[in-house]
């Protein structure tokens, strides 16, 4: 298969597999008495499995479900780290936006502190 | 009380050990994680700083009509040093738009699949039955609380 192709791939199956990892931990660590984790927990590492035997299959290097695994979390987690400043600089706008805005003085506010 | 206040609070204990996995790591670190670690070693001073410029920033801005300026001023400094720090010691690899675009379709396919799962988890509990209408003595205790939240003098 023609490498560019194949390098999407692995961008495609790093982040699918990341955010699910990602969400399977969220919703373990933050059960509460009315959350119904089972299902998607289970349907998800179902989707992990299956990323990373097609991830095994497209790279002759990887070995085991487990390197597909690894190689997958940091192919994501390297994507992750390139978007990332891209987030903060739109963060960044807001927060200029913020720090110059004016608002009208209000009594209502004022009295209550 | 809502379940939020019940649900179990690992987040922080969480970060904490991940980040002190990655801190004070002894062991020696081989390929893919090898790569990884070393971009993080860049990207980490620059995440950090900023982030907490932006928190800073954040505390400073006018909320309703007051400025809090040593936190606003000290904020902006510390981001626009941290962008000195992302320029300086992060290294973006040749093919970066690709892998931050299909990353980004991975996770939002991941994302759009949880949703689908936790509406088909949440479509099998069945409805309940619908509340019996209120007592005579509900009914006026109801009366007399948005009596008074209105304002209006209940005797």
């Amino acid at each position: 298969m023609n490498s560019a192709l194949l390098e999407i791939l692995y961008y495609v199956f790093g982040g699918f597999i990341l955010a699910n990892f990602s969400l399977i931990i969220f919703q373990l660590f933050s059960l509460h008495p009315y959350s119904k984790p089972t299902i998607p927990i289970v349907v998800q590492s179902l989707f992990i499995f299956i990323s990373a035997l097609a991830v095994n299959s497209l790279n002759d290097d990887l070995e085991t479900i487990t390197d597909a695994i690894r190689f997958s979390l940091v192919e994501g987690i390297l994507g992750f780290i390139v978007i990332i400043p891209f987030l903060y600089v739109l963060m960044i706008y807001f927060l200029f936006k913020a720090s110059f805005r004016k608002r009208h003085f209000d009594d209502l506010l004022d009295a209550s502190e | 009380m809502g379940p939020s206040f019940t649900r179990s609070k690992f987040s922080i204990p969480l970060v904490l050990v991940a980040i002190s996995l990655l801190v004070f790591n002894n062991f020696s670190i081989e390929n893919p994680e090898k790569e990884l670690l070393e971009s993080l070693h860049g990207f980490a001073p620059w995440f950090f700083v900023c982030s907490l410029g932006c928190y800073l920033v954040l505390s400073g801005s006018p909320i309703y009509w007051k400025v809090q300026f040593p936190q606003l001023i000290s904020g902006w400094i510390i981001i626009l040093v941290s962008f000195y720090l992302y320029f300086e010691f992060n290294e973006l690899p040749g093919n970066f738009l690709v892998g931050a675009i299909f990353t980004s379709l991975g996770a939002i396919l991941s994302l759009f699949l949880f949703i689908l799962l936790v509406r088909f988890v949440e479509n099998r509990i069945p409805l309940e039955d619908s509340a019996p209408e209120l007592t005579e003595e509900e009914m006026d205790f109801v009366t007399k609380i948005i009596s008074i939240n209105i304002g209006v003098d209940e005797k």
